[in-house]
């Protein structure tokens, strides 16, 4: 459905994205996330053809997205809140010029569209919020079912209660659409989303299904028998570890059980108790993001 | 066909009311056109001949703005629209809200003025080029290369201040005809330019490469219009209007100093400066009506490898400060004189030696075309002319009373064209030249829109007893049967010759001091 192959992003000495490679499974919900700044944008833009990648290609329902032409645009719908629309239209000329240009534009999809987000048809965008233009833009891209959905931080003007809307309009609507989509915001994301990459600072950490990821990142709690300092050397998967007293904690990257806490126990000297829970998306996203930060500084 | 269309409808929308104001404008500037007899507009039709193509270059802007080629933030990026119909829809805008109404206001002029729109369908259509090369195409092109209209409008009056510094540069200054071919250079330059920036914008949006095409193409035209030599400009204008010339003619110095003529120019030179007028005569060129010369290359060389470069145009008393100027004179029929203005201690320097001049002179020959004669003050064909009338009318200096001719013409009018008023027991007749007078204007006074072609001259009248043969007027009793003889004197071929004078004593051709 969408592939990318070593997608690299320069400008000037800017790496903005650096080696992306990555494959979108058909059906799948698929969540790009990453910081400000992490280059998410920047990996739909070239997936879309808006920017030319330096190096690497991407793959768009079995095209070279360098290729991507009017038959191939016709299947993909895309939403992004930096999108510039032609304001100057009323809703109802919005939704009426993107038709002719859909061969499977469904009146009936728009009009349902339409009543759910409440989309004043006679106002024009530019007196709409910017809520209400990405509701309208969601709405467009919807009304033709594309094969594929692509997101970029679609959910950030809106409100909770219409953004569960949107994404439940989404799973509803379109339920065979294959959708990618790209946020910082990973409450909106969790859930829904079936598949998730990292992307920080242009390098994609991981792509995993979302039931393996939450499966593998656990917070442990480890109580020792005597206070000192953890030592200088601990397992790469351990992230943020800390101790306060006799209690060391930290977040593990790959959680599994019994070989886990055998390896908690080889690493600590005088474990007396381990406990591990799961973590939110967002929990495991701070985590990341805070350990990326320590990396740095160190 | 159907984007086409689809896109095309949508612009309209959008752009109706801007549309609208550049076809009031068009609709105006028309009405006065259609009512014009003399060749200078008036005031209101100076400016629409400035506001309108500025209106149109904007409303070609805003078109191409409402799906901008460059940025990757657009709605219509990711629509399943072909380039090719974006690019259709809009070239059908321009052509119905621009070139269209142009052409169809002016056939309406020319019908309104007597002339065949048929019969003139092709300069019509030149017409049309023009208005692509000078301002549509570019405009797209610009258009193309910017993300908005603020970054259009900069570039717009970047590129107008380059094309009005380029013109008021010495070598971009067209004194003559003869030096059109920069000016036709230029607007190939441009139209190359803009016509390999479009079809690649619209076809890959290649914007970092398209700004490299479009910046060498405003500098080719600038560097053509201002920086290329008048010999270049001269060698391609003759190649476009050649002279046949059964053997090579030559410009020969004359040994022979005579005393100057009456009519000799004598400049108000600086006393830095000296004065020479070197005696010459062309040979060789075939048998013209008129003929009409300019001064392309003057050096003076000496032994030991010393060169002076000559300023040569056609006002040296404006060089005054230059070491070296020169031209000729008469610029026609046949030049007599090589008029020479040399820096004193330069001229101290080489007087006592022979030295070696060499030159280059355009001659441009014309041929006599149809006479036509009308009555005074009445109105008549004229072949090769268009239509001329004659009517009593004011002067371009204030003058009062006098007969005023013009010709108009959807075709170019020659230049020279003269007109004689004669009269039986009137001697001489009086004679000037079609253009000769051009009123002087506080507003622009081009009417480039126009598809005509209008010339005027103006002849004053006298009251008889006042009148005596060196007034340059006409006895105003005499008017009532006096007929208006128009002469045209189309090129009949343009060449360069080329000339090289050795063992040259300057000190023999000093011009000496006005008895």
């Amino acid at each position: 459905m969408l592939r990318t192959q070593a997608i690299e992003k320069r400008y000037g000495d800017l790496e903005a994205l650096s080696g992306l490679t990555m494959d979108v499974p058909e059906g799948s919900v698929f969540a790009l996330i990453g910081p400000n700044g992490a280059g998410k944008t920047t990996a739909i833009k070239v997936i879309m053809n808006l920017l030319r990648a330096t190096s690497g290609h991407a793959e768009v329902l079995g095209v070279d997205s360098r290729k991507l032409g009017p038959e191939q645009l016709a299947k993909i719908g895309y939403v992004s809140e930096n999108r510039r629309l032609p304001e100057w239209m009323k809703a109802g000329e919005f939704f009426a010029y993107c038709k002719g240009f859909y061969p499977g534009w469904r009146d009936e999809d728009l009009k349902g569209l339409a009543r759910l987000y409440e989309l004043p048809l006679e106002r024009p965008l530019k007196a709409m919020s910017r809520g209400m233009r990405v509701k309208a833009a969601m709405a467009a891209a919807m009304s033709y079912r594309p094969r594929l959905l692509i997101l970029d931080e679609p959910f950030g003007g809106l409100d909770v209660l219409v953004r569960e809307q949107a994404i439940e309009s989404i799973l509803e609507r379109v339920p065979d659409t294959t959708v990618f989509l790209a946020s910082h915001d990973l409450a909106e994301i969790e859930s829904f989303a079936t598949h998730v990459g990292y992307l920080d600072q242009g390098r994609l950490h991981f792509v995993e299904e979302m039931t393996a990821l939450s499966a593998r990142f656990r917070e442990v709690e480890v109580v020792l028998e005597s206070e000192g300092a953890l030592p200088a050397e601990l397992p790469a998967e351990w992230l943020n570890a800390e101790r306060t007293g006799l209690v060391a904690r930290f977040v593990h990257a790959r959680y599994d059980g019994e070989r886990t806490e055998a390896e908690i126990r080889r690493a600590l000297p005088g474990v007396r108790e381990i406990a591990a829970r799961g973590l939110s998306l967002r929990a495991i996203f701070v985590e990341l993001a805070k350990s990326a930060k320590r990396g740095g500084e160190r | 066909m159907r984007q086409v269309w689809h896109i095309f409808k949508k612009d309209v929308r959008r752009l109706r009311w801007e549309a609208a104001a550049t076809l009031a404008l068009l609709a105006w500037v028309a009405h006065l056109d259609r009512w014009r007899a003399d060749s200078t507009p008036g005031a209101a039709e100076g400016w629409l001949n400035v506001l309108l193509p500025a209106a149109w270059a904007y409303l070609v802007g805003l078109l191409v703005l409402q799906d901008p080629l460059v940025g990757d933030r657009e709605f219509w990026l990711t629509l399943p629209c072909r380039r090719r119909s974006l690019l259709g829809a809009k070239a059908l805008f321009v052509l119905c809200f621009v070139h269209a109404p142009y052409f169809l206001a002016q056939a309406g002029i020319l019908l309104a003025r007597g002339f065949s729109p048929v019969a003139y369908f092709p300069q019509l259509m030149t017409k049309q080029l023009f208005l692509l090369v000078m301002l549509t195409l570019p405009s797209a092109a610009v258009a193309a290369m910017v993300e908005n209209v603020v970054q259009f409008a900069l570039a717009a009056v970047v590129l107008a201040s380059a094309a009005v510094y380029a013109a008021g540069m010495p070598q971009g200054q067209l004194l003559t005809q003869t030096d059109a071919a920069r000016l036709d250079l230029a607007l190939l330059a441009v139209v190359v330019g803009a016509g390999a920036v479009v079809p690649l914008q619209y076809g890959r949006r290649r914007t970092a490469v398209s700004r490299g095409i479009g910046a060498a193409a405003a500098i080719a035209a600038v560097v053509a219009f201002a920086g290329m030599p008048k010999v270049t400009s001269a060698e391609v204008q003759c190649a476009l209007t050649p002279l046949r010339l059964a053997a090579p003619a030559s410009v020969t110095l004359l040994d022979k100093v005579e005393p100057l003529p009456s009519g000799f120019p004598r400049y108000i030179l600086p006393l830095t400066t000296m004065n020479l007028a070197l005696p010459m005569r062309i040979s060789g060129l075939p048998p013209a009506d008129l003929a009409i010369s300019a001064q392309l290359s003057f050096d003076i060389r000496t032994e030991n490898g010393e060169r002076y470069s000559a300023l040569s145009l056609p006002y040296p008393t404006q060089h005054a400060k230059t070491q070296l100027a020169a031209t000729v004179w008469p610029v026609g029929p046949a030049p007599a004189y090589e008029i020479v203005m040399l820096d004193r201690t330069v001229y101290e320097r080489l007087k006592g030696s022979p030295v070696i001049v060499e030159g280059s002179i355009m001659t441009e020959l014309h041929q006599r075309g149809t006479t036509t004669r009308i009555q005074a003050e009445k109105a008549g064909d004229a072949p090769g002319l268009g239509k001329c009338t004659s009517a009593m009318g004011d002067g371009a200096f204030s003058q009062q009373g006098g007969l005023s001719v013009t010709c108009e013409s959807p075709d170019e009018i020659p230049n020279p064209t003269y007109v004689t008023l004669m009269a039986p027991g009137v001697e001489p007749s009086r004679r000037t030249g079609l253009g000769a007078y051009g009123r002087v204007t506080s507003y622009p006074r081009s009417a480039l829109l126009s598809p005509l072609n209008r010339r005027n001259a103006f002849i004053p009248l006298v009251a008889r007893e006042d009148w005596t043969k060196n007034t340059g007027a006409f006895p105003q009793e005499d008017l009532s049967g006096a007929v208006v003889e128009i002469v045209p004197e189309p090129v009949a071929g343009r060449a360069i010759l080329e000339y090289r004078w050795n063992g040259v004593l300057l000190s023999k051709f000093v011009v000496p001091a006005k008895p």
